[in-house]
C-alpha cells in the first residue's frame, strides 16, 4: 500500500496557510505541493478572516470543532513536551487562565466555534461544521457525511465491500503513530512529530483538570453559546 | 518551543511592524506578545502569514480547507476522520 499518508507526517501533505505557506510571503511555490487533487490546505483563523481569501470560491471549508477542556489539554501536552517538561501544572494554570480570559492563540476559543458555526449555518454547501466526539462516536455516519458534503459520496458497492472500514483503519492513532515518518521525524519549526500523536480521547480532560476547572470552562461556554442552537 | 513563534521582530515587513503598533496587544502564557487582529489574537508572525495568505491565496474551485483551533484533532494526532482526497477514483480519508 503506498498511500502518501503511511510516509508522510500530515503536516506536510496539509500546509498550514499562516504557518507553513504564507508566513513569510504572499506568493509560495504551490506546485511543490503534492500533485493531488483536489488540494488540501488547512488553517487555524476563524471564518471570517478565512473568509476575506475565499469569499468568491466554491473551495469547501471543512471545521472540526473539539471540546473546550480537551483542546486546553492538547495543547498543555505539546507546550510542555515543546519544552522539554513533564505535565508541568503551572504551565497548565497559565494556558488556562489565557484561555478563559480569552487572551490566547486564535482565541477566544469560543468565537472561533461559532464563526464556523454561524457559517455552516448560512452556507451548508460550503462549510461543513464537524464535531470530534461525534467523529469517535460514530466514525462510519460522520465519514459518509464528509464524503456526500464533498461531492464524492460512496456507493453502495463500496458501502458492502469494506471501503469505509479500510479508510478508518489507515487513519487510527494507532496505525499512524506506529508509522516510521512520525516516530522520528520532524515538522519544520522543530516539533517532532511523535509530540503530536497522544491519546485522542474525549474526555481526557478529567485526568488533569481539577472540577472547578472544568466547571468553570463549563460555565463560560454555555453563556458564549447561549442562543446559537450549538451546545457541548 | 514553537521556534517559527519566535520570528525575529525586525523580520517582520514594516506594514505588519506598523499595523500591530495599532492593534491592542497582550501578554500570553509564557510570556509572549500576542495582537488582536479581526477579533483574534496572534504571535506578530502569525499575523504576518495571516495577513499574507489573505492577500495571496487564490483558492481554487476544487480545494479542500480544513479548519480548526489549534490541538483540535486535526494537527495529525487523533484518529477518526477529517479530510478526503480522491485520487485514482478512490476516496482515502485523511486523518484527524
Amino acid at each position: 500500500m503506498s498511500h502518501p499518508l503511511l510516509s508522510n507526517n500530515p503536516h506536510n501533505l496539509v500546509p498550514v496557510l499562516e504557518m507553513n505557506l504564507y508566513r513569510d510571503t504572499q506568493t509560495p511555490d504551490l506546485t511543490k505541493l503534492s500533485s493531488s487533487s483536489p488540494r488540501l490546505f488547512s488553517t487555524h483563523t476563524p471564518f471570517h478572516t478565512l473568509q476575506v481569501a475565499v469569499k468568491d470560491s466554491p473551495c469547501k471549508v471543512v471545521y472540526i470543532c473539539r471540546d473546550a477542556k480537551d483542546s486546553l489539554v492538547s495543547r498543555w501536552h505539546i507546550v510542555c513536551r515543546s519544552l522539554n517538561k513533564e505535565e508541568d501544572r503551572t504551565i497548565l494554570e497559565s494556558i488556562f487562565e489565557s484561555f478563559c480570559s480569552g487572551v490566547c492563540l486564535f482565541g477566544p476559543f469560543w468565537d472561533h466555534i461559532l464563526s464556523y458555526w454561524k457559517a455552516s449555518l448560512e452556507n451548508p454547501k460550503q462549510v461543513l461544521f464537524m464535531r470530534y466526539d461525534e467523529i469517535k462516536t460514530d466514525p462510519h455516519g460522520q465519514l459518509k457525511k464528509l464524503a456526500e458534503f464533498l461531492g464524492c459520496p460512496f456507493s453502495k458497492e463500496e458501502e458492502k465491500n469494506g471501503s469505509l472500514n479500510k479508510i478508518l483503519e489507515m487513519c487510527s492513532l494507532p496505525n499512524l503513530s506506529s508509522l516510521k515518518v512520525n516516530k522520528t521525524g520532524k515538522s519544520i519549526n522543530g516539533i517532532e512529530y511523535k509530540n503530536h500523536f497522544r491519546k485522542g480521547i474525549v474526555g481526557d480532560w478529567k485526568n488533569h483538570l481539577t472540577r472547578e476547572m472544568g466547571n468553570k470552562i463549563d460555565m463560560i461556554m454555555n453563556e458564549k453559546l447561549k442562543d446559537s442552537g450549538l451546545e457541548f | 518551543m514553537e521556534k517559527w513563534v519566535n520570528l525575529r521582530h525586525e523580520d517582520l515587513t514594516e506594514e505588519t511592524k506598523t499595523l500591530i503598533s495599532s492593534l491592542p496587544s497582550e501578554k500570553a502564557y509564557l510570556g509572549r506578545n500576542l495582537c488582536k487582529y479581526q477579533g483574534s489574537w496572534y504571535y506578530y508572525n502569525f499575523l504576518q502569514g495571516v495577513l499574507n495568505f489573505q492577500r495571496g491565496f487564490k483558492p481554487q474551485d476544487t480545494d479542500i480547507i480544513v479548519a480548526s483551533y489549534p490541538k483540535s484533532g486535526t494537527c495529525g494526532s487523533r484518529h477518526s476522520l477529517s479530510r478526503f482526497l480522491r485520487e485514482q477514483r478512490t476516496l482515502l480519508m485523511m486523518i484527524l
